[in-house]
C-alpha cells in the first residue's frame, strides 16, 4: 500500500482476505479513499476485478462544521479507551474484519473489530455513525 | 445319564421311542438329534433326551449295524473356519436389520476443538448408504441500501464497500438503479426467480461437492466387505427473518444479494451457542454469488519474466515467495498429501524455458524451503510470461465450502495467527484418530482451503457420525474389501513369519 496521506484524524479499513477498501479522513478535512477492489456499475452489469496499482485517492473535503463535528465524535465515543480488539462473542469461522485508527489531540489508537456484522462494539459503532455523516456532508451528488 | 454309542446312528425317525436297555438299565425315551448324530459319529457320548429311535434295537444290534457302515473321515477342526462362518452370519444379520437413525450430529460431540455445525444422519446398511441431511432457513436479504440517497453496505465485505463508494459518486439521481441490483426480485430487485434459483443451487451444489466422494467400509475382521457411500442431501426453505427457522434445522442461511459476477463478499458459518451448543444453532452468512463457482482464481498465479531473460520481474519474485511461504511441505511422516505445481512456462525454446522453470523453482526453494519435487514443467510455447497451476486448479463452490463447515470440519488456508500456514487446524485431531496425520493451513485445493476437491480426511466427522449412528465402532474409510473365508487346515498364520500377524481371508478390492 503506498504511504497513506497525513496527518491522521481518523480512518476505517474494511478487510476481507486479501482485499482492503479504506476511508481517511486527514486532519485537515479531506476524505480519501483506497482500495484493491476495482467495482464499477457497467451498462447493466456491475464488473468486479482486482485493482492493477492502486492509490490513494482523494474524494471530497469536509466542511469545517462536518469536520469539527467528526472530531466531537471521535472524542465522544470513548475510541481511544477501547480495547485493541474486539472478537466476536460467538464462534464465527472468518468474516470480514474491520480496522479502525485515529490521533487526536496527541493521542493515536487503533482498534480491530473482527466478525464484522456478528461482533458488537459500542465505541466503533459510534465511530462508523460519525464518519458515514462526514462522509454525507460531501456528497455533492 | 449317558448312553455311550460307538459308531454312526443311520437314525431316520423322530417318533419318540424307548430305547431298550441294557440288562441292568432301564429304558428312557429317546428322539434322534442332529447333535446326536453328530455326537455319535465322532464317537462322543450322547446325552438323555437327544438320543435316536432305535426301535427295539439293543445296543448289540446297534454295534453290529455301526459295523457295516462306513468310518467317516475325520475332518480336523478348524477355528478360523468357524470364526469366519459366525461373523458372516453376524454381518449378514446385521445388513438386514434395518436402517439406523435418522440422528442428528453434532460435530463438538466428536471433536473437543470443534464448536460450529451439525447435520442429520441415517444408516441403511441393506442400500450400503449413509444419508448426511443439511436442514436450513434461508433468510433472503439485501446486500445493499439506499439510505438518505447513499449507497449504504449491508453486505459486510470490503468488495461491497467499495461498491456503495462507486455508487455515491455517480450523481443521485443514478444511485437507486443501481443499489437495486443489490437486491432479491422480492425486494424490487431485476432477477426474476433469483431466490429460487439460489436454493436450488445452493443444494445440488453442497451435495454434488461432497456426495460419494470417499468411500467408507466396515474394518471389523470377515465384515469389510460391507461398504459404505454417503450420499449429501440439502433442504432449505425461505423464512421472512431467523424467528421462521424450525427447531430442527441445523442452519440459518443469511443470503445477502449481490450482482451477478460479484467477486468477493463476506462468507462465514457461526454458532451463537459455541461448543456446548446443538446440532441446530448454527448460522451461515453468504452472498447470492457464492452457490456458483468463484471468479476470483485462488488456484492460480500469473507469473512474468524480464524479456530475453530468465529472470522474473519484481512483482512475480514476490508472488513466488508468498506462495512458497503459503504451500509448506508435508510434516514427516503425514499421511494426507500437500498440493503440487503445474508450471506453464513460455519462452523462445526449451532451454530458456527449462531455465525460466529453474529460477522459479529456485525462488520456491530459497523463500521456504519449497520441495521442488512438488513443481512439474509444462511447456508452454513462445512469450515471457508464466502460468502456475496449484493442484487441479478446479474453482471452489463457496457454499460448498461453507458447507464443509456445517459438516465439522475447520478453514484449512493461511492467514495470520491460529491460520499460519502449517499450523493445526481445529480438525487436526480428530483426523489424526482416523488415521490421516499432517492437516494444516495451506494453500492447496482442498474444499476447506482455496479449491473443490474433498480429500479422505474430509470424511472424518461422516465417519463419527457413522460409528454413533449405526451403534458400531468398526468403521474406517476407504474402498469396501473382498472378504474370502480362511482356505483351510493348515491355514492358520504362524507368528514370526510374513503375515503371521494379520488375519487371513481379506484381500483389497
Amino acid at each position: 500500500m503506498p504511504s497513506a496521506p497525513g496527518p491522521l484524524l481518523v480512518e476505517r479499513r474494511v478487510i476481507t482476505g486479501e482485499d482492503v477498501y479504506v476511508d481517511r479522513i486527514t486532519a485537515d478535512g479531506r476524505a480519501w479513499s483506497y482500495t484493491t477492489v476495482d467495482a464499477r456499475p457497467g451498462d447493466g452489469e456491475w464488473s468486479f476485478r482486482r485493482a492493477e496499482a492502486p492509490e490513494w485517492r482523494e474524494e471530497a473535503r469536509l466542511p469545517l462544521e462536518a469536520l469539527a463535528a467528526l472530531r466531537a465524535a471521535v472524542e465522544d465515543s470513548g475510541f481511544f479507551e477501547a480495547p485493541a480488539a474486539f472478537h466476536p462473542d460467538v464462534a464465527v469461522i472468518h468474516g470480514s474484519s474491520e480496522q479502525w485508527t485515529a490521533e487526536l489531540g496527541g493521542r493515536r489508537h487503533t482498534s480491530i473489530l473482527h466478525a464484522r456484522g456478528t461482533t458488537s462494539a459500542p465505541p466503533l459503532a459510534a465511530l462508523a455513525q460519525a464518519l458515514e455523516a462526514a462522509l454525507a456532508s460531501t456528497d455533492a451528488g | 445319564m449317558k448312553r455311550d454309542v460307538d459308531g454312526l446312528l443311520a437314525a431316520k425317525g423322530v417318533a419318540p421311542a424307548s430305547l431298550p436297555a441294557s440288562p441292568g438299565e432301564a429304558a428312557a425315551p429317546a428322539l434322534v438329534t442332529g447333535t446326536a448324530v453328530a455326537a455319535l459319529s465322532r464317537g462322543h457320548a450322547v446325552p438323555a433326551g437327544g438320543v435316536a429311535a432305535l426301535g427295539g434295537m439293543g445296543n448289540a444290534a446297534l454295534a453290529r449295524l455301526l459295523a457295516r457302515q462306513p468310518a467317516p473321515a475325520s475332518a480336523p477342526v478348524n477355528p478360523l473356519l468357524e470364526g469366519y462362518e459366525k461373523a458372516r452370519k453376524e454381518r449378514d444379520e446385521f445388513a438386514k436389520s434395518g436402517k439406523k437413525g435418522p440422528v442428528d450430529y453434532n460435530p463438538s460431540s466428536g471433536n473437543p476443538d470443534n464448536y460450529y455445525g451439525g447435520f442429520e444422519v441415517e444408516y441403511d446398511p441393506a442400500a450400503a448408504t449413509l444419508v448426511a441431511r443439511l436442514k436450513g432457513a434461508v433468510a433472503f436479504l439485501p446486500g445493499m441500501d439506499l439510505v438518505a440517497g447513499r449507497a449504504t453496505a449491508l453486505e459486510g465485505s470490503a468488495q461491497t464497500v467499495a461498491a456503495a463508494a462507486a455508487i455515491n459518486r455517480l450523481p443521485r439521481a443514478k444511485r437507486a438503479a443501481e443499489v437495486t441490483k443489490w437486491k432479491w426480485s422480492s425486494q424490487g430487485g431485476p432477477d426474476g426467480n433469483d431466490e429460487q434459483e439460489f436454493m436450488d443451487k445452493f443444494q445440488s451444489s453442497i451435495s454434488s461437492a461432497w456426495s460419494k466422494k470417499q468411500p467408507m467400509h466396515c474394518s471389523k475382521e470377515y465384515w469389510e466387505d460391507l461398504g459404505v457411500e454417503t450420499e449429501i442431501k440439502v433442504s432449505v426453505n425461505k423464512v421472512a427473518d431467523a424467528s421462521g427457522k424450525a427447531a430442527s434445522q441445523h442452519m440459518l442461511v443469511n443470503a445477502r444479494k449481490v450482482p451477478k459476477g460479484f467477486v468477493g463478499g463476506s462468507a462465514d458459518v457461526s454458532r451463537p451457542t459455541g461448543a456446548g451448543g446443538s446440532a441446530f444453532d448454527n448460522v451461515m452468512n453468504v452472498t447470492s454469488e457464492d452457490v456458483v463457482e468463484r471468479h476470483d482464481a485462488l488456484l492460480e498465479r500469473n507469473l512474468s519474466f524480464r524479456p530475453g531473460s530468465a529472470l522474473l520481474t519484481g512483482g512475480s519474485v514476490q508472488q513466488v515467495w508468498s506462495l512458497a511461504k503459503e504451500m509448506p511441505n508435508a510434516k514427516p511422516g503425514a499421511t494426507v498429501p500437500v498440493s503440487n505445481l503445474s508450471i506453464k512456462v513460455k519462452g523462445k525454446d526449451p532451454d530458456r524455458r527449462k531455465a525460466r522453470f529453474s529460477a522459479i523453482t529456485a525462488h520456491l526453494k530459497q523463500a521456504a524451503g519449497f520441495d521442488v519435487s512438488r513443481a512439474t514443467l509444462v511447456e508452454d510455447g513462445e512469450g515471457d510470461t508464466a502460468h502456475v497451476t496449484i493442484g487441479t486448479g478446479r474453482p471452489q463452490t463457496v457454499v460448498a465450502h461453507e458447507a464443509g463447515h456445517m459438516f465439522g470440519l475447520d478453514d484449512e488456508y493461511t492467514g495470520s495467527g491460529a491460520y499460519g500456514a502449517g499450523k493445526p487446524t481445529e480438525h487436526t485431531g480428530i483426523a489424526e484418530k482416523a488415521g490421516y496425520s499432517g492437516v494444516q493451513h495451506a494453500t492447496s485445493d482442498s474444499i476447506m482451503s482455496g479449491g473443490q476437491e474433498v480429500r479422505e480426511h474430509h470424511y472424518v466427522t461422516f465417519l463419527d457420525a457413522l460409528k454413533q449412528v449405526s451403534g458400531m465402532s468398526d468403521w474406517a474409510i476407504g474402498p469396501k474389501r473382498v472378504v474370502k473365508p480362511p482356505s483351510g487346515a493348515g491355514d492358520y498364520p504362524v507368528p514370526g513369519t510374513p503375515g503371521g500377524g494379520s488375519p487371513t481371508g481379506t484381500a483389497h478390492a
